[in-house]
Order: C-alpha cells, then structure tokens, then sequence
C-alpha cells in the first residue's frame, strides 16, 4: 500500500493568502494528517517555531505534537537526529548525524527516541519531565514534543540541523515504521548573525535516520521501514479488535 | 460611479480571500514568519530578562548554554514538600519539567552560602528563591567551581549530589 499524506490548512493559506499581503517565509507550522492509503493514522501539529536568543547564546524553540488514530498501532513515539559542527553529548564527530539525546548525555536513556523510556535518566536519577510516559495527554493518544536546541556563539560559525521523525514502534520485532519527518534548525555566522529554518516537511524518513546509523549507536537491535503498514494492524489483528468491538457492544447492550 | 460587473466580482473575490485566510489563520498556524516572530537576530546583546520563578525557599538551577535537548531544571529545597512544591511552582514555565530534591537544612544554607554575588556569564543559572530571591547567572568555569561546590554542600553520594553531578557534565560538555 502507497503512503498518502494530506496537508490541510497551511497548504490552502499559501495557495490564497501569498498574492495578497503575505508571503512564504522561511518558518512555518505544520498541521497534517498521516494516511496510509485510506486509513488515517494520525495527525501532526506543530506551531511555527521561534528564535531563542539570550546574550551570545542562539537557538530555535519548537514545540508540536502527534495525535494519533485508532487505527495507528505500536507504540508512538518521536526519534530526533541532529547534524552540527558543535555536535554535544556523543562520541560522534562533527557533521555526522546522531541520535537525540546523545550517548554520553547523562538524562538521557539507551533507546532511540526523543523522550526516555525509563523515568531513570543514565546517571541514575529520575527525570519526570522527560519520560515519555508523561509526555502524553488526551488519553493517551497524543504525543508532545519540545526542543530549544541553542549554542553559544564565540566568534566562529556554527551550524545545527535536526531530522525529526514520528514512528510507531513494534516492541515485539523492534521495527520502526516511519511515518513523517520534518526538519528545522539554525545557523549563527562567524559576526553573530542567527538564522531559524523550519519546522519543514521532507520525505519519510528523511536522511539522517538510516539503518546503518541506528546500528552503529544501537547494535542490530532496531529495523528502520518507511512502510506505513508496519503501523496498521495485521488482518488479523484487525478481525480479532472487531470481533472485542461486537463482543463488548453487545455486553453492554445486556447489561 | 457606477460600481458593478467586474467590480463586484473583484470585491467577492477579495472577501473570499480575505475570509479563508482569516480561517486559515485562526484554525491553522500561519505559514510565514509573523512580525513578532523574526527569523533572524544579532547575537551578543544582553541576556533575556529572567522572571521569579517561585516564592517558595529553594535553589533553582538552570543550564542556559549550548544544548540539544533541553536539561531538566533542578530544584532544591530543606524539606521534601517544599522541594515538591516548588518544583511544581517551576514546572508551570519548564517544558521539560523540573526535577525537586530535598536537602537537610545544613546542606541548603550551605547551598544559599555557595552562590556568588557578583557573578555574570551566560552558561548556568542558579537562583534563589523566597523571602530574599537573587539570581546569578555564570560563565563555565564558575558554574562548575560553584556545581563542585553545592555537591560539597550535599555530600556526593546523595540524590541531590548525583544530580549535580549530571549538571556537572553537561556542563563540561559545552564548548
């Protein structure tokens, strides 16, 4: 099955708004539905990102969520990856992706994502505001993500660009099924100029978050797919929820 | 004059216009870059104003250098309710949240005793909160002298002590 995704209403505001008294610039929002093929699986929403600037430091604050369908199975989750020549927090060299939060980060986790899997950072300690688990709201169904990715500027150029990713995770085989990207960043000159970009859309998967990446940081645990079946149920599956759908409906017509 | 024909069907369409955009912007987000939100800036000026973040005695410390994902705000106080109460009072403006440890009493004047007065750098943030707040904000080399400091005052071992540690080597990180 092909993917489909439809982009709603920044679409529309361009197409109709630009000939009058705006313009595209170079930040904007995202408000788009996730389809693979007809079924809906979730929606992305992300507010148009703004500068972060205090004294030398300089960055970008993007803030969004993922709300997903019931259609949408696995778990869902945010996987960043960062490309910059200050690269922090990793091993990695300069301008070579890796993983968001970086290896040697003591709040982070062993796990791909954004946000831990554990309430227990690295160092031991329980971080509350960066468990995943606490990162969701509307039942649970809707994801929220947060970054101010900054850097301080002392006298030499600095780049910082991030590939973010939402996938549905099969805890069972460890595939990663990606199913929207989108990237964003900045740019401070060797004078001190800062430049925000995105949040922009790019194709699935984008470029960073490849299979040779993932194995490097993480051993042959993870599969990366940009099928977005891997984030619908099986047949089966789906038969068996109807089934519990007609079963429960009618307990609570006898009750 | 005589308004009509090619008119008024300029002024519909110009309605229309006018109209969708409206719903584009008030359900959607705007696609280009709102005046109140420029995309560029120059560096170097001075530091964002801070506001207070609770009036409740603790210790608040903040990473404000280069950073991927935001660090969690750390929030000390003598007592765990108090720690408790005001970690709540911060999480309201953290995003990611603030983590509360609770210290004996000695160890948090010792910790108040630490600040310096007349610090001034832009990598850390250590504020103290309540009756009397102050906030200093400091380069790297004092962030680290006073992080060794506060774990001195709280004694390594202890969940207060690992935490600064972690702030610790976040900090060294930073270039």
């Amino acid at each position: 099955m092909n993917r489909s995704t439809i982009g709603r209403c920044v679409a529309a505001a361009v197409a109709i708004c630009a000939g009058a008294t705006m313009s595209l610039g170079a930040l904007t929002g995202i408000n788009k539905e996730i389809k693979c093929g007809d079924t809906l699986l979730a929606t992305v929403n992300f507010a148009v990102p703004t500068l972060y600037a205090s004294g030398a430091t300089g960055g970008i604050t993007v803030s969004g969520s993922a709300t997903k369908t019931a259609a949408f199975t696995g778990k869902m989750r945010w996987v960043q990856m960062i490309k910059t020549n200050q690269p922090l927090n990793t091993n990695t060299p300069a301008n070579t992706p890796y993983f968001d939060p970086g290896e040697l980060d003591p709040t982070g986790n062993d796990f791909p994502f954004y946000w831990n899997e554990n309430l227990q950072g690295r160092d031991g300690n329980n971080y509350a505001g960066l468990w995943v688990q606490n990162k969701f709201s509307n039942g649970g169904n809707t994801l929220s993500f947060f970054d101010e990715p900054k850097r301080t500027w002392t006298g030499a150029a600095i780049n910082w660009q991030a590939e973010l990713s939402l996938v549905c995770w099969d805890m069972t085989t460890n595939v990663l099924g990606v199913l929207w990207t989108g990237t964003y960043g900045f740019n401070i000159t060797a004078g001190g100029n800062l430049t925000i970009n995105g949040i922009t859309e790019m194709a699935v998967g984008g470029t960073f978050l490849t299979q040779a990446a993932i194995d490097q940081r993480f051993g042959d645990v993870y599969t990366i797919s940009t099928d977005c079946e891997n984030c619908i149920p099986t047949p089966a599956a789906a038969g068996l929820l109807a089934f519990a759908g007609v079963f429960a409906a009618r307990r609570r017509r006898a009750a | 004059m005589v308004i009509g024909g090619d008119g008024l069907a300029w002024i519909a369409l110009g309605s229309l216009a006018g109209a969708i955009c409206s719903l584009a912007m008030s359900g959607c987000e705007r696609p280009d870059n709102p005046p109140d939100r420029p995309a560029s800036a120059r560096l170097g000026g001075a530091a964002a104003a801070l506001a207070p973040s609770t009036n409740i005695a603790c210790v608040i410390v903040r990473l404000r250098g280069a950073s991927d994902r935001p660090p969690p705000v750390l929030v000390f106080a003598a007592g765990g309710s108090d720690a408790a109460h005001a970690a709540a009072a911060v999480n309201a403006s953290e995003p990611m949240g603030a983590t509360p440890s609770a210290v004996g009493d000695a160890a948090y004047a010792c910790l108040v005793g630490a600040i310096p007065s007349g610090a001034s750098g832009a990598a850390i943030e250590v504020e103290h909160c309540g009756a009397s707040p102050r906030r200093v904000l400091l380069d790297k080399v004092e962030g680290e002298r006073w992080l060794a400091a506060a774990s001195a005052c709280v004694g390594a071992p202890s969940e207060a002590g690992r935490l600064l540690e972690s702030m610790r080597t976040l900090l060294r990180a930073m270039p």
